[in-house]
């Protein structure tokens, strides 16, 4: 018998695979991995999964995305941007909507139709519709956005929408694009 | 070696110890959540569940409320409710067992506040509730109105919020 043979041990290649040549090394990396991720997914992306249809087809149940925290930092929120707003209570549940109004401006809906200042605003992104949402002006304060979802086949009352704070209400930017 | 595994055996039975004192006596922030965990889930029931454990299930909820309460449940799409005794609540919690076949109430996030007094506490907690099984559940946010009585953390009122305004 010219074959050595080690009980108990592993063999060197799934040693060098798991662990890599310098263990140490190894180590240090696995560390930095975790670090990052800590930071990343504590401070800077929520992870998130849809639920419910409010912003169907555009995200639809179930699909997972994140939530960039740090969007509006140096910047603006713009009318388009899909965002997430924070309940009082915590995180954990959030609203995922779409801002269709700027602070200053006067939102509305008629016969399904939103306008801006009065002035219908063309929405690219709803696929689905209704004829029935009405919402009389509501004029927008400093800092504060009017949010809503994409799916306005659904109900007016079923749909939850209505203004979002920028500094306790919105969280940040969704990063992945939905269907366009 | 014999000191350091003396030693290491010491801390493991503080931090067992901590973690027990924790258990039985804990904060009052913990009390609460706990206290509101445990009556979500007696909010609860499947469709399969049988007809004497949700009456004692109910029974049971109706410990967790003063006598005299002021509950007002303005939920977007449902009738707006108050409720000003236990016992109104009660029978209502009884109707909503045979208007929907199954509910799951939990509280994702809930934050305390303890009065200075440590007498009265409000919590502010996200409600989700889960109706026949349906793929859109309902979100709301609460605001709870707690006090001590008898060592037990009561709810005497009961709001719901609004965050999109």
């Amino acid at each position: 018998m010219d074959g050595e043979t080690k009980t108990g041990s592993f063999p060197s290649w799934f040693q060098t695979l798991v662990i890599g040549r310098r263990p140490k090394w190894t180590l240090v990396r696995i560390a930095i991995v975790v670090l990052t991720t800590f930071v990343l997914l504590e401070f800077v992306l929520i992870p998130i999964r849809v639920t419910g249809v409010s912003m169907a087809p555009t995200y639809e149940n179930g699909g997972i995305n994140f939530i960039n925290r740090l969007s509006y930092l140096h910047s603006k929120p713009q009318r388009g941007d899909v965002v997430g707003v924070r309940l009082q209570a915590g995180e954990h549940l959030m609203y995922m909507k779409r801002i269709v109004g700027l602070p200053g401006e006067t939102i509305a809906f008629h016969d399904g139709v939103l306008f801006i200042d009065e002035q219908p605003m063309p929405e690219p992104y709803v696929k689905y519709t209704s004829r029935t949402w009405q919402m009389a002006p509501i004029h927008l304060g400093p800092n504060f956005y009017y949010v809503v979802g994409d799916n306005r086949s659904m109900n007016f009352e079923d749909h939850y929408q209505g203004k979002a704070d920028l500094v306790t209400g919105i969280v940040g930017k969704v990063i992945l694009k939905g269907k366009s | 070696m014999k000191l350091v595994t003396r030693l290491v055996l010491l801390v493991v039975l503080v931090a067992i110890g901590y973690w027990l004192w924790t258990v039985f006596f804990p904060n009052p922030q913990k009390a609460i959540r706990n206290r509101l965990v445990k009556a979500a889930r007696l909010a609860s029931f499947s469709a399969g569940q049988g007809n004497i454990s949700r009456v004692a299930a109910i029974e049971s909820l109706g410990n967790y409320f003063t006598e005299e309460i002021e509950i007002k449940v303005d939920v977007p799409n449902y009738e707006s409710h108050t409720f000003n005794r236990r016992d109104e609540l009660m029978q209502a919690a009884m109707a909503a067992h045979g208007a929907v076949s199954s509910l799951k109430v939990d509280f994702p996030d809930i934050k305390v506040d303890i009065d200075p007094g440590q007498q009265s506490a409000t919590a502010e907690v996200t409600l989700r509730a889960d109706i026949n099984g349906e793929k859109d559940a309902v979100i709301q946010e609460l605001r709870i109105y707690l006090k001590k009585a008898d060592g037990n953390w009561l709810i005497y009122r009961l709001d719901t919020l609004r965050t999109l305004h």
